[in-house]
């Protein structure tokens, strides 16, 4: 999902963290290791979580009091920094825990495209304002 | 000594041994040593851990089950001790299990010593630049641009963007390319260099597998590295 979704938005302009949890017994690191290969795209970066503790800082952020956080997708405009323990409220996110959180967040793989092109476009716009140091540079050459 | 001596001494000498790599950070916790240290140590020495315990085994083994003569030719006779025996077997199976357990899931070593420590070569991030270059204005742009910057010594990977007018440069760990022969490379293709943007540290490239501290912080930097970029954080198992 997530890499169809990256080759549907060529832009650098945006970034995948993909985080690989212990979720079942068997999820052990070796198969991180592997499932690395759905998401190849270069704008992605994998971890390894070791333990629960993160998904289930995730669980606030998206209202979500069941189990930790995973199968779930959160998105993040440009300029959001996570500067507290817990990790910061996503401007959307979608999932596929049906009965635990709202259906209306199903993950739909065009909604995910159209919402990350937003993003995206959102970001250009901010970081494509010249710097003033930018400008002098400009002005000089 | 009698083999009803060395047996029960050699199973546990091979459970001890073949487990050794995952106890031995647990012991070195209690010692306030840190695991970490312990069991890197020793996962380089997993495949000598196995092979002693391999030999321990067959030992183990022929000890336990050699047909032993009921009696020596003076007449003396070995005392029979079932209860001996079957605790000797019980253990030397057990530690069997124990061996191929290992031998088959190294990963359970992390497991039981509460987590790998953090690999520190695929905690460190591959370094990559971003760059502001001038004169990319349309898509055909962005192909010599990036063979330009190709051919720089030290980058190993470049992906323009015309749209956002920047340069992603991915770099050979500890490579520092100046701003200069970056320079220079893009003029030789009529394009100009305007300005590196700070904070040179980036995220690892997709191939490697950063291993997360339990509050998390490798993934917190990284997000905040981006903080100029839309950003998806998809939290997944991996079965």
């Amino acid at each position: 999902m997530v890499q169809s979704v990256l080759e549907r938005i060529p832009s650098a302009d945006v970034k995948v963290y993909v985080v690989w949890e212990p979720i079942r017994p068997w999820d052990l690191e070796g198969a991180a290791k592997k499932s690395q290969a759905l998401v190849s795209d270069k704008r992605s970066t994998h971890f390894w979580a070791r333990g629960l503790s993160l998904a289930e800082r995730f669980q606030k952020p998206i209202g979500l009091r069941t189990e930790p956080a995973w199968d779930v997708y959160l998105l993040y405009s440009s300029g959001v920094a996570w500067l507290d323990a817990s990790p910061p409220a996503p401007s959307d996110f979608m999932h596929q825990l049906s009965g635990r959180l709202p259906d209306d967040k199903l993950l739909d793989g065009e909604r995910l495209i159209r919402q990350v092109t937003g993003l995206v476009t959102h970001a250009r716009e901010t970081t494509t304002r010249p710097a003033p140091d930018t400008l002098r540079t400009r002005s000089s050459g | 000594m009698k083999a009803g001596v060395w047996a029960p001494i050699g199973s546990v000498a091979l459970a001890a041994v073949s487990s050794a790599c995952c106890w031995m950070p647990i012991v070195t916790i209690g010692l306030g040593l840190g695991a970490g240290g312990a069991a890197v140590m020793l996962e380089g020495y997993r495949w000598v851990f196995l092979g002693v315990a391999s030999v321990l085994l067959g030992l183990g083994f022929h000890l336990n089950y050699r047909r032993e003569a009921p009696c020596a030719p003076d007449g003396s006779c070995l005392p029979r001790r079932p209860l001996l025996r079957l605790i000797n077997r019980t253990i030397l199976w057990g530690s069997a299990i124990l061996v191929a357990i290992f031998a088959l899931f190294p990963e359970l070593r992390s497991a039981i010593s509460g987590g790998a420590p953090p690999n520190v070569e695929a905690s460190l991030p591959e370094s990559t630049v971003v760059l502001e270059v001038a004169g990319m204005t349309c898509a055909a742009c962005e192909a010599p641009v990036e063979q330009a910057l190709r051919a720089a010594h030290g980058v190993r990977e470049a992906h323009a963007d015309a749209a956002s007018g920047r340069v992603t440069l991915s770099l050979d760990r500890g490579a520092t390319p100046n701003d200069s022969l970056l320079q220079s490379r893009l003029k030789a293709v009529g394009y100009r260099l305007l300005r590196r943007e700070p904070n040179p540290v980036a995220p690892a490239s997709p191939r490697r597998l950063i291993r997360l501290s339990a509050d998390g912080r490798e993934l917190r930097d990284a997000f905040n590295h981006d903080v100029g970029s839309a950003r998806l954080v998809a939290l997944l198992s991996p079965t």
